[in-house]
């Protein structure tokens, strides 16, 4: 390895770095607070390193800045990563997650029954995040599936870590499906390099536009398409869509509040970037680009719908938030789907991933808002039936607050950053040629306003049986407010994140050269 | 088109008792009610898979497989079988066996169909040279950027030459080659990949506290 070599992977270095010292901590001193303070200030370094990636402050960076004007450093060790702008975006993306659980975790790891194995826990959660850091960047597919292992493994620890009956359920069924999408995942790889010749997606691109073409056929080769349909279904696992969603409901309830939240943001923020890259970096080219944007929408119609059907009828918070998730991940799926090669009229063509991008940024900190929230509260009142939540109001109006605020935002009411995000997405589906997939998403969020509504009423209107008021532990308190105060601030001024967003694309080749 | 390599009687013969020997001890596994002999039917199939990385010329993948597979893995999975306690009645009849011949039926045909209807690149991408080089070994000639290759050794000796066995001649030496510089990253991954899997393993192998036992859910957290 070169210095070079090291630069580029500086944030994930630092974070597996970070990981191991954590546990080391643990190991010493015993103190849940110390191991906490350590694994929440240590994330600076990686934050660092991150931010001098992107601004090209000291060392490498700097002078690739100096030569380009961009502090872009291009690709690494034999083409199998890139930290380009696009990746790093998603590390601010992933560190912020990371540093709200952390909080959020830190009274949870100190209580009884976990206080032993709390550096296990908040090392594991850290070690996931490595992973998350290497796969946005992996530009290669065997790194992509490795790292996409490291993501998935800690979580399967951390969803069995209660060993109830529930949990190991969580655990299990979350280790066996992942297994098996990781399966289809390595055939999907199988055959594209079977064809092309290459794992790399750079030159994966190249051969596809060489190789002879069958005439009719979508991707214009069977295995292509078998692949890309592989490919899609793999990470249809991670990012939690219909057909692939049946895990969530039962993980969501089954693993520790903290350990879902991650799972609900980081795993599926991670799981859309590294499927954008494959899809614009590997199957760029404007014709495959509109067979796969095809494939999308009908997963976005399709998630979303059932997600927000299924969500009508449940009565635990958890389960109720999982199946929400489902259906948030379709909304999603609309601007993956809202692909440039489909542009109607003059707009911005990047508008379908950069919607992505926003609104998986929008939807980080709402959901982590809400999901603290719900930590807070539950851990009081130890109840996480939607009943539980009954008066809330008056018993901690605070944390009511906070959870009705991100309720509204995942319900995308205006002025929230769910509901700029929606905006944008069906925005770009409608300047993409996919006017009726904005309508089904717009029909869909019709739907949702009613079971979000009926949690906010059992807050606000009805009377809880058990008056007595509560507050929330610092900690988790801190890491909700400043969850929602980012999901008021980029729903106001949206294009803080916009701007952010467009810079971080300006990186996808095929959208500024292929078109 | 040309196939790649004149496929000799012996390698199809080999192919076909390696494919049927996978196959057949893979529908023994799936059909057979104890438990333990469909372990060792597993250990038969990873035999057929591993035999069948050698007629393909990946001896170390083979190697390999059948040392890991067939050896540890095969081992491993007697123990697991052996620690369970309700060994003799066997596991219970598949539930859905139509829904799952269904599935399995479905997903062969599209896998067939797609591996039939497809023009693979390596049919006619590698030219005949190439095949010789990367099966029988060749020469790497000249300094610096100005490396060519060679398939004969050649005869001055001004210009630095390197000796190389080939991908499929010396296929161990060119994985590890590529494990410590393509694929370093992902080599690295694993290792914490392995740290992982460590800490899970002892976070899950715990002795349970005796608390666990009395908690209705997990809403406490």
């Amino acid at each position: 390895m070169t210095a070079h070599d090291y630069w580029v992977l500086s944030p994930a270095i630092a974070m597996a770095l970070l990981a191991l010292v954590t546990v080391s901590v643990d190991l010493v001193t015993r103190s849940m607070a110390k191991v906490s303070t350590v694994a929440f200030l240590g994330l600076s370094a990686p934050l660092i390193l991150t931010l001098n990636l992107w601004f090209g402050w000291f060392g490498d960076p700097a002078t690739a800045r100096e030569a380009t004007g961009v502090a872009d450093l291009g690709s690494a060790l034999f083409g199998t990563v890139e930290t380009d702008r696009f990746a790093l975006f998603f590390d601010f993306l992933l560190l912020t997650v990371t540093a709200g659980t952390i909080l959020a975790s830190a009274k949870y790891i100190a209580s009884e029954r976990m206080k032993d194995y709390g550096g296990e826990f908040v090392s594991l959660v850290l070690l996931s995040v490595t992973g998350m850091i290497v796969l946005v960047s992996a530009t290669e597919l065997i790194t992509i599936y490795v790292a996409l292992e490291l993501t998935a493994l800690p979580v399967v620890a951390l969803a069995a870590i209660h060993r109830s009956k529930q949990g190991v359920e969580s655990g299990t069924k979350f280790f066996v499906l992942s297994a098996i999408s990781s399966a289809i995942l390595l055939y999907g790889f199988a055959y594209i390099y079977g064809f092309t010749g290459s794992t790399n997606l750079a030159v994966i691109m190249e051969r596809l536009t060489v190789l002879p073409n069958d005439a009719g056929v979508p991707f214009g080769s069977y295995a292509v398409l078998l692949a890309v349909i592989m490919i899609v279904a793999g990470f249809g696992f991670k990012m939690a869509v219909v057909p692939w969603q049946m895990w969530v409901p039962d993980v969501y309830q089954g693993a520790p509040t903290p350990v879902v939240a991650f799972l609900s943001v980081a795993s599926k923020a991670a799981a859309f970037a590294v499927i954008m890259r494959i899809m614009y970096v590997a199957f760029g080219d404007p014709a495959l680009m509109q067979d796969w944007s095809g494939l999308f929408a009908i997963l976005a119609a399709v998630t979303m719908t059932l997600g927000n059907t299924l969500a009508l009828s449940q009565s635990n918070i958890k389960r109720l938030l999982g199946y929400s998730t489902i259906a948030q991940a379709g909304y999603i799926l609309v601007g993956v789907a809202s692909v440039p090669a489909n542009q109607v009229g003059a707009t911005f063509a990047g508008a379908g991933p950069q919607g992505v991008m926003y609104y998986l940024a929008g939807y980080a900190f709402t959901n982590l808002a809400v999901f603290f929230a719900v930590i807070a509260i539950t851990s009081r009142t130890n109840d996480d039936s939607i009943e539980g939540l009954n008066g809330l109001l008056k018993r901690s109006p605070l944390l009511a607050g906070v959870l009705v605020f991100g309720l509204l935002s995942l319900l995308g009411m205006p002025p929230t950053v769910g509901f700029m995000a929606k905006v944008v997405v069906f925005g770009s589906a409608i300047n993409a040629n996919l006017t009726w997939l904005a309508v089904v998403g717009v029909v869909n969020t019709v739907i949702a306003a009613y079971y979000y509504l009926r949690v906010i009423r059992a807050i606000v209107f009805e009377d809880a049986e058990d008056e007595t008021k509560f507050s929330a532990d610092k900690p988790v308190l801190v890491a909700a407010g400043v969850a929602a105060i980012g999901a008021g601030v980029f729903g106001l001024a949206p294009f803080l994140l916009l701007e952010f967003a467009e810079q971080a694309l300006s990186i996808l080749p095929a959208i500024v050269t292929g078109l | 088109m040309t196939p790649v390599m004149e496929v000799s009687a012996l390698t199809t013969i080999a192919f076909w008792a390696a494919s049927a020997m996978t196959l057949g001890f893979a529908a023994i596994v799936v059909t057979q009610r104890d438990v333990f002999r469909a372990a060792i039917a597993l250990a038969g199939s990873f035999l057929g898979v591993g035999i069948l990385y050698f007629v393909l010329s990946a001896e170390f993948v083979g190697v390999v497989q059948i040392l890991v597979y067939v050896g540890a893995i095969s081992v491993l999975m007697a123990f697991a079988v052996m620690f369970i306690q309700d060994i003799a009645s066997g596991s219970r009849p598949a539930q859905g066996r139509l829904v799952g011949v269904a599935a399995a039926v479905l997903v062969f045909a599209a896998l067939a169909f797609t591996a039939y209807n497809t023009e693979w690149s390596s049919q006619n991408e590698l030219s005949p040279d190439a095949v010789v080089a990367l099966t029988e070994g060749y020469y790497e000639v000249g300094e610096g950027d100005d490396i060519r290759v060679e398939l004969t050794e050649p005869a001055g000796d001004n210009d630095v030459v390197v000796a190389n066995g080939g991908a499929f001649v010396e296929s161990t030496g060119a994985v590890g080659v590529l494990l410590v510089r393509e694929y370093m990253l992902a080599f690295e991954i694993i290792g914490l990949l392995l740290v992982a899997a460590l800490i899970g393993g002892l976070l899950l192998m715990r002795n349970p506290p005796s608390s666990n036992k009395t908690e209705k859910g997990d809403a406490s957290v």
